[in-house]
């Protein structure tokens, strides 16, 4: 007997058995390359902007801390307390590489998918992994950022 | 029976060049470990979408940082709405490669908006620099 419950999806768009838990295997046409491109391209690009500032926060770090003495007596304060401030700006370089990596990663998965035939949804999956490992970091370390800098702040104006 | 079968396999597994974004699209459901990644993705991109909103409100309160919290609200906007469309891809069917593309196209507009703020911050940080120097040297 035909089902003509109107809020059934039209059968076209029923997936139909597939091997449990992953669906079947799909080729994204030219018009989804381009998609998938552009944003692997703009991905990748700020991948490497956070890799680069990344690298370029450590090079300024290790400057700084070798030059702790010299700021320390130009802002007439411990040397110690100057040391502490600058290493305090080394993980958010880590960050920055980290998530760099992650981000640059995700992009070549997604340029791969372009590139690639046979496993375009295996390798999307990977890229969105990915980028949701990068999305965390970040959401993470700018929570803790923005919590330690609004104690800090009601520290130094005394609230 | 068989013919009805075999119109339907043709219209699930279109071959390359087939699919589009917006239009005439070749559909694809995703299977439920795939839903699992996608639905984690959308999760924290709808998350760093709300802290880039957060961030937005403390730049303003803090320092009146108008720019900063405008392009802060910006880049989250496009992140939230790139996890808004993940998660329809998980709770909706028959469009889940169209509203695959339009998160990606939103993520993309997100990861642009940063490039071209970073290019514009640097850009200006290197003339501030060279002016410094200029002035120094004069």
């Amino acid at each position: 007997m035909r089902d003509l419950d109107p809020y059934k999806p039209p059968a076209a768009l029923d997936p139909g058995p597939a091997a449990p838990g992953t669906s079947r295997e799909y080729e994204f046409g030219e018009v989804e390359n381009g998609t998938i491109g552009r944003t692997a391209s703009l991905t990748r690009t700020w991948g490497v902007i956070a890799l680069v500032v990344g690298a370029l926060s450590v090079i300024a770090i290790g400057v700084a801390f070798a030059a702790a003495s010299v700021i320390a007596v130009e802002l007439g304060i411990g040397v110690g307390i100057v040391q502490s401030l600058i290493l305090a700006m080394l993980p958010v370089a880590g960050v920055n590489l980290v998530v760099g990596g992650l981000y640059v990663s995700a992009g070549g998965s997604l340029r791969a998918v372009v590139e690639t035939s046979g496993s375009d949804v295996a390798l999307l999956m990977r890229a969105l992994s990915r980028l949701t490992g990068a999305f965390r970091i970040e959401v993470i370390v700018t929570l803790i950022a923005l919590v330690g800098g609004f104690f800090v702040g009601a520290a130094l104006v005394g609230i | 029976m068989p013919r009805r079968r075999a119109e339907k396999s043709e219209q699930m597994e279109p071959g390359p060049g087939v699919g589009g974004f917006g239009g005439a699209c070749g559909e694809h459901e995703f299977g439920p470990e795939e839903d699992a990644v996608i639905s984690k993705a959308a999760f924290w991109a709808r998350a760093l979408g709300a802290v880039m909103f957060v961030q937005a409100a403390f730049d303003l309160l803090s320092s009146f940082n108008l720019l900063g919290a405008g392009i802060s609200i910006a880049i989250g906007i496009f992140f939230f709405l790139g996890g808004g469309s993940l998660r329809k891809v998980v709770d909706t069917s028959g469009q889940d490669v169209s509203l695959m593309m339009t998160a990606l196209h939103k993520i993309g507009n997100a990861f642009l908006t940063r490039i071209i703020v970073t290019s514009i911050a640097v850009g200006l940080g290197l003339i501030v620099a060279l002016v410094a120097l200029l002035v120094l040297a004069a």
